[in-house]
């Protein structure tokens, strides 16, 4: 038996694809609105991963021996011929690399440098982890994990991950901890912490251009503003002050299940403070003039609370799974420009599978969903709402975007399943046929290719449609 | 498109071979942990997925839980020094033994994967050996489901596999 082992786990290989097809003749991309809000299902586009795991030295059945073995990932959004991106290589990318090891200096505890990452579990409906630390770090990671209990503490660079090409190091750190109570009740803990550091010099380092107003900010208009002050002073316009920028989040969990039709349920809880930007650039006669605006970013927060509950309610004929999400975004640097970052938005979904036979499933899911946002007009309700932004209004200075602040969306998805491994909301590969119906508030809620100037309006003018119908052939599975 | 999907929904399985009289088989499946030194039974869904697969063949099963020989197995983890011991205590009725080590592999999209490996092997009354290994790549959705309810999701494939060993063993004239 441990030749076995050894044998067949030396190579290991896995992975996730889901593809689609869904024409849409209403001008649409295919996807039935605009994101996961509303449930994953129909709102998402093609995906294919696939994770190598080289076992160096395997774990041996009834021994404590050390183990080790590297991971890598490669993912993305694009397949050949069913997105824009047409399968493009671009469009994937190594995602993770990590070498583990175990039994290594103390029992029980895994040691991981590459890639590191802890969360808490996946809101399956909605395909988010809303309790998840160190996915954008670098570093070294140690699981302490037994039955009962899992802690997990991690430390490394943020940098790349936050700022790409302009990097400064972000140092970080994170922690999780877990209790398991005899596999029927699980609460968590835990959070991260970021710190960029002031580097005296490094232009992508944090710094503040002191006295600019937030308003003069939004328009792109810092440096025009002062020349009004300060006319041919260009060469005067204040010098970036360093500063250094902080960052954390904080996530919980609580699941429990394993008794009556409750086959689990799982709340999460994120609250993070989001880490400073670094810098906008203006052009003005032809000087590109970087204006650092740490102090107008640094007052940006975000709560993220979700549950879902998976219930077999007829064994074997019928399952279903009930989701609700609540965010909501605070910039408090921000009293007038609608944006993601200052807007709350909830919604519940709910999945029902009845078994027809085994492998032949009948799947109906709805959802309704309400964004809100906190500054002023951020949705085009009508076909000619291009025309207007704040109150409703046509105001060229304006920062409101057509005509309402609020969104809501409902969408019904219906259809059968082919599961040749049998039932199970979650139980993979599924060869789908559904078709499903959005209705929204919002004037063409969904990715298209409709107008979005004055000059289009008046070549190709624009359509009123609130009800959006989409059929799609997909197929979803993990190897 | 409905009607090809609810064509593919009711196609029947072949009827598997079958023994020609009714006779008996020793049946033990094992779990290797590797997370910790313990070799225990497997699920009872799993036990029933095995059994199922002899039974099919109209073969009688006697299940092996527990006893002199099965205590030994956390001990002994080699094959054949396992199928001795059990042979001691079944004799000349033909013998199954089923064991599965689940690893985990990791979290991916979502689901918790892990990978079983399984070793069948087949002892008949004069001694003819058939075996399989393989490896069953499971997904389990929750981080409390650890190495049983990996043993169990690889039920469906195990049966099929543990089948074609039985049938070999059966065309063959066992």
């Amino acid at each position: 038996m441990i030749l076995l082992v050894c044998a067949a786990l030396a190579t290991d290989v896995g992975g996730y694809v889901r593809i689609m097809t869904r024409p849409d003749m209403e001008g649409g991309d295919g996807k039935l609105g605009y994101w996961n809000l509303y449930g994953r299902l129909m709102n998402e586009g093609p995906y294919a991963a696939l994770e190598l795991r080289q076992g160096i030295l395997e774990p041996k059945p009834g021994s404590r021996a050390p183990w080790t073995d590297i991971h890598a990932k490669i993912e993305g959004g694009t397949v050949a011929n069913a997105d824009a991106g047409n399968g493009s290589l671009a469009y994937l990318r190594l995602s993770q690399l990590y070498a583990q090891a175990g039994n290594v200096g103390l029992s029980d505890v895994t040691w991981r440098l590459g890639t590191l990452e802890s969360n808490f579990g996946d809101l399956g409906l909605y395909d988010m982890k809303p309790a998840q630390v160190l996915y954008d770090t670098v570093g070294a990671q140690a699981r302490y994990q037994t039955p009962g209990l899992e802690f997990t503490l991690g430390a490394g660079d943020a940098g790349w991950s936050m700022k790409g090409a302009e990097y400064n190091t972000v140092l970080t750190g994170g922690l999780t901890a877990r209790v398991s109570i005899a596999n029927h009740f699980e609460i968590g803990a835990g959070g991260q912490a970021y710190v960029e550091p002031m580097v005296i010099g490094n232009r992508f380092a944090p710094y503040n251009t002191p006295n600019v107003d937030y308003e003069d900010y939004l328009r792109g208009e810092v440096v025009e503003r002062w020349l009004d002050d300060h006319p041919s002073q260009l060469a005067d316009f204040p010098n970036p002050e360093p500063t250094d920028s902080q960052s954390w989040k904080a996530v919980g969990y609580m699941g429990f299940g394993g008794f009556g039709p409750v086959v689990w349920n799982s709340l999460y809880v994120n609250y993070t403070q989001l880490h400073p930007k670094g810098y906008v650039t203006e052009t003005v006669d032809g000087d590109d003039i970087d204006i650092y605006v740490h102090d107008l970013t640094d007052e940006r927060t975000q709560l993220l609370v979700g549950d879902e509950v998976q219930l077999q309610l007829v064994p074997q004929r019928w399952d279903l799974s009930l989701a609700g999400l609540y965010g909501d975004a605070q910039d408090g640097d921000n009293n007038l420009a609608p944006t993601d970052d200052d807007r709350t938005y909830m919604s519940v979904v709910m999945r029902n599978q009845v078994y027809l036979a085994p492998t032949l499933h009948l799947l109906v899911e709805t959802s309704l969903a309400r964004e809100e946002s906190h500054n002023g007009n951020a949705f085009r309700n009508h076909k000619d709402s291009l025309f207007v932004n704040t109150e409703g209004q046509a105001d060229a200075e304006g920062f409101e975007y057509g005509d309402a602040a609020e969104r809501v969306t409902w969408q019904g998805k219906g259809g059968f399943v082919l599961n040749p491994l049998g039932p199970g909301i979650y139980t993979r590969p599924s060869l789908r046929l559904l078709y499903g119906v959005q209705y929204s508030t919002q004037n063409n809620a969904f990715g298209n290719s409709f107008v979005e100037s004055l000059d289009q309006y008046n070549d190709f003018g624009n359509v009123e449609r609130h009800w959006h119908n989409v059929v799609a052939l997909e197929a979803e599975a993990w190897f | 498109m409905v009607l090809v999907f609810a064509l593919f929904a009711c196609l029947k399985a072949p009827v598997p071979v079958q023994s020609g009289n009714a006779r008996q088989l020793v049946v033990a499946n094992v779990m290797d942990s590797t997370t910790d030194v313990s070799a225990t039974g497997t699920p009872a869904a799993f036990d029933v997925a095995v059994v199922g697969a002899a039974g099919r063949r109209k073969l009688v099963t006697l299940l092996v839980e527990g006893g002199p020989a099965f205590d030994t197995f956390t001990a002994v983890r080699d094959t054949s020094r396992r199928i001795t011991a059990l042979k001691e205590e079944s004799r000349d009725t033909p013998l199954l033994l089923v064991e599965t080590a689940p690893v985990f592999f990791s979290e991916l999209n979502g689901q918790y994967r892990w990978t079983v490996a399984v070793h069948v092997s087949l002892v008949a009354a004069d001694g003819t050996f058939n075996e399989a290994r393989f490896d069953v790549p499971v997904f389990l959705q929750y981080h409390h489901q650890r190495e049983a309810e990996a043993v169990d999701a690889a039920s469906p494939v195990v049966e099929r596999r543990v089948g074609e060993v039985i049938d070999t063993w059966l065309s063959g004239g066992g």
